[in-house]
């Protein structure tokens, strides 16, 4: 058994948990951040990529609405590589309540949050698929976020002013002594060796996994889990958001994020974290819904459908099951006030594009509980640096402060610089670089921080040429090889199984013949 | 047009990589990524701005031999795509005078058919050809077409028909290469069509835009196709046949004015478009001409990559071998690789050399005395390489078949 020991431990490693890590490890104060998977899994790469402006919650939230502006901004500025500041625009149609769009303007206002309406018909246009019931359009400073990026953005920084991490452990259980937590039991999910880690402080930020944490504390955690549905196409289909400017509600979101746009979401109330299965009915209704911006929506190709959990916290005895009335706040949860229990904080509730904030609240809170007083510096330490989003950046963007390795790769071996996974524009030095990273533990790791297998093709062709080219890399890693391309294609199978129809059931089933005829894995359909 | 092919080509490419693994150039030429890489690949990484390059690297490199359409399972027109992006990438970089010069071959026919001798003299003395790479950029050592002393029209202007009453009539265009290169072919055809009792008519026309397409002069192409057109609508509205001899030619109409050119009204015209052989095969009456005098000798024959993009089959090949003694094999070796005015630019020239050795391989293994094929600069490259002579399948069958018995 390994023993280890920490002042502050984190579980969960989504954006609330790397977002305190890297304010904790930028105030100096020693945390070590573990995660049951791969760092942002769960619901912070399972979102629609959207920085909010603001602007969707003008008229529900306006503290939620300052919140989010104040963020949007700090994050552009100091987390430039990891956002794309694409704008966004807000679209009343003929149908819509004008009314509504009085209230939105005055609460935008109210929000600062800066609002310039624009010419429908410019925007008819430049985007003839819209449909022709466009009357008034705004844009805001909307933008896009890559949640993977962030997250690992905010665990290598950490990781150079002391903070430390351990990924693919899953926690057992706690260690109490005298109505105190002061240890946590752990296990690799991928070599079954256990962890034993001192703490004076563990903080439960572990999204929808938060009640199951809580639990496993002997404390209790009221969350209502509740599910997103989102559909991603195959192309880029706008270069900014498009909101539909009306009470939030399903399915008004488009989101341009890399080479795909992202529609969303649904919201359905299921029992736990792990249902992450879009239904039928939900992606009829996202069309549905699709449809009114854009008619001809079924024309357009669907690479997959994905669903994130959104752990609305309920309060002491709430038992509200309107999910879009309950507050996406995040609240802190300290369990010495509430249970009686030492040691244990939990933090629920949030959004992405707030997370710098709540973990400055909550670095703040912990300092306090341990006599460490020392300001955040998250929102003057830049994250990421100031690189424009363009193709000569892209490597440095990506991989921040591991890119020079792979710029010198592509520098030096020819071979290198070809490109491996071509729907997203992979090199194999990115590749056989990334696949070295001792966090990297298979290719579906490595898919996350390349993106290898996220495009049109869904890894037909790059899913065995990167086991390919990253065998010897990828033999280290504790899972056999063949293995990891079996997962890999089993999570590709399964966000695609829900929209199998047109291009995509041909891509598919050309994808399930490749790999049944060559590798007996019949396109991880054999497996779901 | 542009935003039809891009969103018809985001759908449906599957990314097989089929198209690629079918790419003549893309085979010898690693400066080629390949026409998905240039084609959908780039289309969809240029919406991104992280993945956006504003042109494709090496997309000159691409032929427009269409192979890649031909081989993709999912209809997307990569060729087409490629070209306009390639057209785009000319256009912004600037033409040089040899893309202006090439896209008109009517233009250079016109003068050269009057010096014929003195030009294809020139075309063959090594100073020349060295002042035309350092001035032009121009090829050095692939060989030129020569120019025919006495262009088609002229001669079928004189000429007269021999058609029975009632008569039939069809419409013929010659094509560039036969206008001024090689007359033999339109003569064979006209007069073959005559023992059949059909009268030829051959409008005024212009270039059917290929070279231009080509060498990227998009607007110059959709000039020449609406003029043609024009020519053509009152013959298509009566159901006159268009007949083409060069396969290059019949591409063009029956696909890339519709197409890659977006223009709309040619699609109609497109069933009376027939590949003359198609055309000739389809007559009952063809066979009692065939019992001719049977062709005597060894050929082999080449399939040019644009007929096989029309969807016509082999008709040429298949007339032959209802009267040659010996089966004319296809040589089955590819493309050519000369593909037009591609193989007379400089830079090209090691890629066309290395395209074609496979035909090479394929003639020395097959040993014939002649080759048969129907796209004039085929030919070209087929003489290149083999040093033998090379026929039009029209000029072998009416040999036989316009004998005076």
């Amino acid at each position: 058994m390994k023993k280890l020991k920490t002042t502050v431990l984190i579980i969960g490693g989504g954006a609330t948990g790397t977002g305190l890590l890297r304010d904790l490890a930028l105030r100096g104060i020693d945390a070590l951040l573990v995660e049951q998977k791969d760092i942002a899994h769960g619901a912070s790469s399972r979102f629609h990529g959207l920085l909010h402006s603001g602007a969707r919650y003008a008229v529900k939230d306006p503290n939620a609405a300052r919140e989010c502006i104040e963020e949007n901004l700090i994050l552009k500025k100091i987390a430039p590589t990891c956002v794309e500041e694409t704008g966004g625009y807000f679209i009343e149609l003929n149908s819509d309540d004008p009314a509504y769009t009085a209230k939105w303007l005055d609460g935008c206002q109210k929000a600062g949050i800066e609002v310039r309406e624009v010419d429908p018909n410019h925007l008819k246009r430049e985007y003839p698929l819209l449909t022709k019931e466009v009357k008034r359009v705004f844009e805001v400073p909307d933008g896009t976020v890559d949640g993977f990026r962030l997250c690992w953005a905010n665990v290598w920084q950490a990781e150079e002013y002391g903070g430390r991490y351990l990924t693919y452990h899953q926690l057992e259980g706690f260690e109490k002594q005298h109505g105190r937590l002061t240890a946590a039991k752990l296990r690799s999910s991928l070599t079954g060796e256990e962890v034993f880690v001192e703490f004076e402080v563990a903080v439960n930020a572990a999204g929808a996994w938060a009640a199951e944490v809580a639990q496993l504390a002997g404390v209790k955690v009221n969350l209502l889990q509740n599910k997103g549905t989102l559909i991603a196409f195959n192309q880029r289909i706008f270069q900014k958001v498009f909101n539909r400017l009306r009470p939030p509600s399903d399915g008004d979101i488009w989101v341009p994020h890399h080479t795909i746009t992202i529609l969303g979401t649904t919201s359905v109330n299921v029992d736990n974290p792990e249902i992450l299965r879009p239904t039928p009915e939900e992606i009829t209704k996202l069309l549905e819904i699709g449809k009114e911006l854009i008619p001809e929506v079924l024309e357009l190709r669907m690479l997959r459908a994905f669903a994130g959990i959104r752990p609305l916290y309920l309060g002491e005895e709430s038992n509200s099951q309107d999910s879009r009335s309950i507050s996406r706040d995040f609240v802190i949860i300290d369990h010495e006030k509430n249970d009686g229990l030492k040691g244990l904080i939990s933090l629920v509730g949030g959004k992405l594009t707030t997370y710098r904030l709540m973990a400055e609240k909550t670095g703040d809170y912990i300092g306090k509980l341990l006599g460490i007083d020392r300001k955040s510096k998250t929102s003057e330490i830049p994250l990421t640096p100031a690189l424009a989003v363009e193709e000569k950046n892209r490597i440095a963007r990506r991989y921040i402060v591991r890119a020079p390795k792979i710029e010198e790769r592509l520098k030096g071996v020819t071979e290198e610089k070809q490109v491996l996974c071509e729907c997203e524009g992979v090199t194999v030095a990115e590749i056989k670089e990334v696949a070295r990273w001792e966090d990297t533990h298979n290719l579906e790791d490595l898919r996350r921080k390349t993106r290898l297998g996220m495009g049109t093709c869904q890894g037909l062709n790059c899913a065995h040429r990167g086991l390919g080219v990253a065998f010897t890399e990828l033999l280290e890693k504790s899972q056999e090889p063949l293995e990891q391309l079996k997962e890999f294609l089993k999570n590709r199978y399964a966000g695609q199984k829900h929209l199998l129809w047109g291009e995509q059931l041909r891509e598919a089933e050309l994808l399930t013949g490749l790999y049944g005829c060559n590798f007996s894995l019949f396109g991880g359909t054999d497996d779901v | 047009m542009l935003k039809d092919i891009s969103l018809e080509t985001l759908n449906h490419c599957a990314k097989c990589s089929t198209c690629t693994a079918n790419c003549p150039v893309a085979k010898v030429n690693p400066d080629f990524p390949g026409p998905k890489a240039v084609g959908p690949d780039w289309l969809r990484l240029s919406l991104n701005a992280e993945t956006k390059v504003d042109y494709p690297e090496g997309i000159e490199y691409c032929s427009n031999c269409k192979n890649c359409e031909i081989a993709c399972p999912s209809g997307v027109p990569v060729a087409s795509l490629n070209q306009l992006t390639r057209a785009e990438k000319l256009k912004k970089k600037g033409f040089r005078l040899r893309e202006k010069l090439f896209a008109n071959p009517r233009l250079l026919g016109r003068i050269a058919v009057n010096f014929a001798g003195l030009v294809n003299f020139f075309t063959k003395i090594k100073i020349f050809r060295l002042i035309g790479k350092t001035l032009f950029g121009i090829s050095e050592n692939i060989s030129f077409p020569a120019y025919a002393h006495k262009s088609f029209s002229r001669w079928f202007g004189s000429y007269r028909q021999k058609v029975n009453k009632p008569k039939n009539k069809v419409v013929y265009f010659p094509g560039c290469f036969t206008e001024y290169n090689k007359p033999e072919v339109g003569e064979a055809l006209v007069k073959i069509l005559n023992r059949l009792n059909y009268e030829v008519i051959v409008p005024e026309f212009k270039c059917c835009g290929q070279p231009a397409i080509g060498n990227g002069r998009l607007d110059t192409a959709q000039e020449f196709a609406h003029f043609n057109l024009s020519q053509l609508k009152k013959y298509v509205k009566d159901g006159t046949p268009v007949l083409f001899s060069c396969p290059s030619c019949l591409l063009t109409f029956k696909e890339e004015y519709g197409g890659l050119l977006g223009i709309e009204e040619a699609r109609e015209f497109v069933p009376y478009f027939y590949e003359a052989g198609e055309f000739l095969r389809g007559l009952q009456e063809i066979d009692k001409l065939l019992e001719c005098e049977p062709i005597e000798g060894k050929y082999a024959y080449h399939e040019p990559c644009h007929l096989k993009a029309s969807g016509v089959g082999t008709p040429g090949l298949e007339l032959l071998n209802e009267v040659a003694v010996n089966k004319i094999v296809p040589l089955d070796a590819g493309c050519c690789g000369l593909s037009g005015s591609y193989g007379l630019k400089a830079e090209k020239e090691p890629i066309t050399e290395a395209i074609g050795q496979n035909l090479k391989k394929a003639i020395d293994r097959h040993a014939p005395e002649a080759l048969v094929t129907e796209c004039g600069m085929c030919g070209v490259q087929l003489n290149n390489v083999s040093g033998l002579p090379v026929y039009h399948p029209l000029e072998l069958l009416a040999e036989k078949i316009t004998k005076e018995s």
